[in-house]
């Protein structure tokens, strides 16, 4: 582990905090209605006139949610994503790799499916009840609770090759569920397809609490974690000699990213590349250690998911583009740059 | 350990700002409910294609100011009327219009669009959902109860008993048909290989037995993904179809292997209906109807 000078560490915070704000102003200023900067200002400056205008609503109530959603969302995806990676020693894990988007689809998809069939009207009496983001947390948890009781039946130290095996074993099952429920119920496909492709309009403000409480404690938990992060990154010798349980410690960390991702893909809908991605780029330009890694993961996901959303509902507006394909595309390109430039600069 | 505490914070104290300007909006928000609708509207969104076919029904197109995609395609409303996605609308555009309501089906928002549409609620605009038709009945209640919000009560009843006249001539017509001549039917709404049809419980069902015409899946309910085997099976006289997306459904039904067996495709008895009219419940399902009835029984009474 490289020490970092301190003000390095401090600027690049300062720097990434200040990115992440003027992203977040910038999504709330353009959309598909315009809305000149002066607007913008007048309606963040005064919160409770008793008249509100057209455009302070729409900043307020449609695009603030957004993009305090999106923000959110991306923080605990890529947060996730970098605690996963040292967790379990694996630079493709991720929240996904886990089985918490198959279980929260399938657990989402269910009632999306059967909520609303008319063929099913005994099954649809008691699902109606239940919501959609509440099912797929439910089901996004269980799914991770088996898994790890699983691999730790098949391997006490829960390595990350069988925790990974495991999780991709029981997302195919899942999804093969998920696609049989599909074609028993075609009528509702278009609504369960447009629910995975992910989005952060018109959740309303429960989402943007619940998915913002998750998130903020898992990030302040995996940040107080940082030290066993960077041991179990070196391997379980170096976690034994430093008194560190690592199979205990392993299921800590994985619970902690796993609620904080289960919450924010059941309000949000599986928006992949973000929690993969993020982290491997943040560390290219931290450093690996995770007291500055997790911070930074938190201020990049949420920042590009908040321009992945933005670009989202802009391009082809009115027409919103599923936020998953945007991240990836917007992503990608961005991420292999730094790859090639890092990669010769370390040459 | 506590040296990493402002690095810790630093989300933390964002969120907080944030969470109470968005909290401080929302306590505001609720005293901004709603009052009850005196005057017609007149500036109307409708996000169905059923919703929108009731309105042209009842002449009050101009009244619209905003529609779904989909209406927009099957009525060719003009592009200077904003289109809408029918799942997902674009928010910002729908509250700048200002509509005094919005006509929508359970397909818009998450399934729970009074509480995804909330923030134009706020705004007083008014929502109105309208939940998928099961029956003809269904739809004429429907086309009642926007004919009173458009204030047309008188209008929509006498749309609605026109459209009861018509469906009961029909009815008449499908009796007099004699029981040995009754053909039973298979109705695709999907093509090969994914067959899809319907049981009893569907507005499509009704229609059919309206006809005089027996479903050949009569014994099963609702939506049905079905083999073709099952269908085989079933023999029926007759095969309909109201596939859109593949060029030639009848061709495709009379030229699949092993279905030469069945009575409707070696008599050549396998229609296309038309599908805009048959796909949504609405006061086109009279088109389907009748072309139903003429496909079944080219030769029976005039209704």
């Amino acid at each position: 582990m490289v020490p970092h000078p301190k003000s390095r560490a401090v600027s690049l915070l300062a720097l990434s905090t200040a990115g992440s704000i003027s992203c977040m102003l910038l999504a709330l200023a353009v959309g598909t209605v315009w809305i000149s900067p002066r607007s913008l200002f007048s309606a963040l400056s005064s919160l409770n006139s008793p008249e509100p205008s057209l455009e302070k609503a729409i900043i307020l109530s449609l695009r603030l949610p957004r993009v305090l959603l999106a923000f959110a969302a991306g923080a605990a995806f890529s947060v996730s994503g970098a605690a996963l990676q040292a967790v379990l020693k694996n630079p493709l894990a991720s929240p996904f790799t886990l089985g918490v988007s198959a279980g929260a689809s399938l657990g989402a998809g269910s009632v999306i499916l059967f909520g609303l069939s008319s063929s099913l009207a005994a099954a649809s009496g008691i699902l109606s009840l239940a919501s959609a983001p509440l099912a797929g947390f439910l089901m996004a948890m269980l799914t991770v609770g088996i898994l790890l009781r699983f691999s730790r039946a098949v391997d006490p130290d829960l390595s990350g090759t069988t925790v990974i095996l495991a999780g991709m074993v029981i997302s195919l099952f899942l999804n093969a569920l998920l696609t049989l429920a599909t074609a028993l119920s075609r009528e509702s496909v278009q609504r369960l397809v447009f629910w995975q492709m992910g989005s952060f309009a018109l959740k309303g403000p429960y989402a943007v609490v619940v998915v913002w409480v998750t998130a903020l404690a898992g990030i302040s938990l995996l940040s107080l974690f940082h030290r066993e992060l960077d041991i179990l990154t070196f391997g379980d010798d170096e976690a034994v000699s430093l008194g560190v349980n690592s199979g205990r410690m392993r299921v800590i960390l994985i619970a902690i990213s796993a609620v904080m991702t289960g919450t924010a893909v059941s309000f949000v809908g599986v928006i992949g590349f973000v929690d993969l991605a993020v982290p491997h780029a943040v560390r290219r330009i931290a450093g690996p250690a995770h007291r500055l890694l997790i911070p930074l993961c938190a201020l990049w996901g949420g920042t590009l998911m908040v321009a992945a959303d933005l670009i989202a509902r802009i391009v082809l507006a009115p027409t919103e583009l599923p936020v998953g394909a945007v991240t990836a595309l917007l992503g990608a390109p961005f991420f292999a740059r730094l790859w090639m430039h890092a990669g010769r600069r370390d040459r | 350990m506590h040296r990493c505490k402002p690095v810790a914070s630093i989300p933390l104290l964002l969120s907080f700002v944030l969470l109470a300007s968005c909290m401080a909006k929302g306590q505001h928000s609720t005293s901004n409910a709603p009052l009850g609708m005196t005057n017609p509207p007149e500036r109307i969104v409708s996000l169905a294609p059923a919703t929108t076919s009731i309105i042209i029904a009842l002449n009050a197109t101009d009244r619209l100011v905003g529609v779904d995609s989909w209406s927009a395609k099957t009525h060719k409303i003009p592009s200077t009327i904003p289109h809408f996605d029918l799942i997902r609308p674009d928010a910002e555009t729908l509250m700048a219009l200002e509509p005094d309501v919005i006509l929508l089906s359970s397909l818009t928002g998450e399934g729970k669009p009074e509480k995804s549409l909330s923030p134009l609620i706020l705004r007083g605009i008014k929502i109105e959902i309208f939940h998928t038709s099961e029956n003809l009945a269904d739809v004429f209640a429907d086309i009642q109860r926007i004919a009173d919000l458009l204030g047309y009560s008188s209008k929509g009843q006498d749309l609605v008993h026109r459209l009861t006249d018509e469906v009961e001539a029909i009815r008449a017509s499908g009796a007099a048909i004699p029981e040995e001549q009754r053909k039973t039917v298979y109705f695709e709404l999907s093509p090969a290989p994914a067959l899809y049809s319907f049981g009893s419980g569907v507005y499509l069902d009704e229609l059919l037995s309206i006809a005089g015409a027996h479903n050949c899946l009569a014994d099963k309910t609702g939506w049905l993904a079905i083999s073709a085997e099952e269908i085989l099976a079933r023999s029926p006289d007759v095969i309909l179809t109201n596939t859109a997306f593949i060029d030639d459904p009848v061709h495709e039904i009379l030229s699949r292997p092993g279905w030469t067996h069945i009575p409707a495709v070696q008599n050549h008895a396998v229609y296309k209906i038309d599908s805009n009219a048959s796909s949504q419940p609405g006061p086109d399902v009279l088109v389907a109807l009748r072309e139903i009835y003429k496909a079944v029984y080219p030769n029976g009474p005039t209704p």
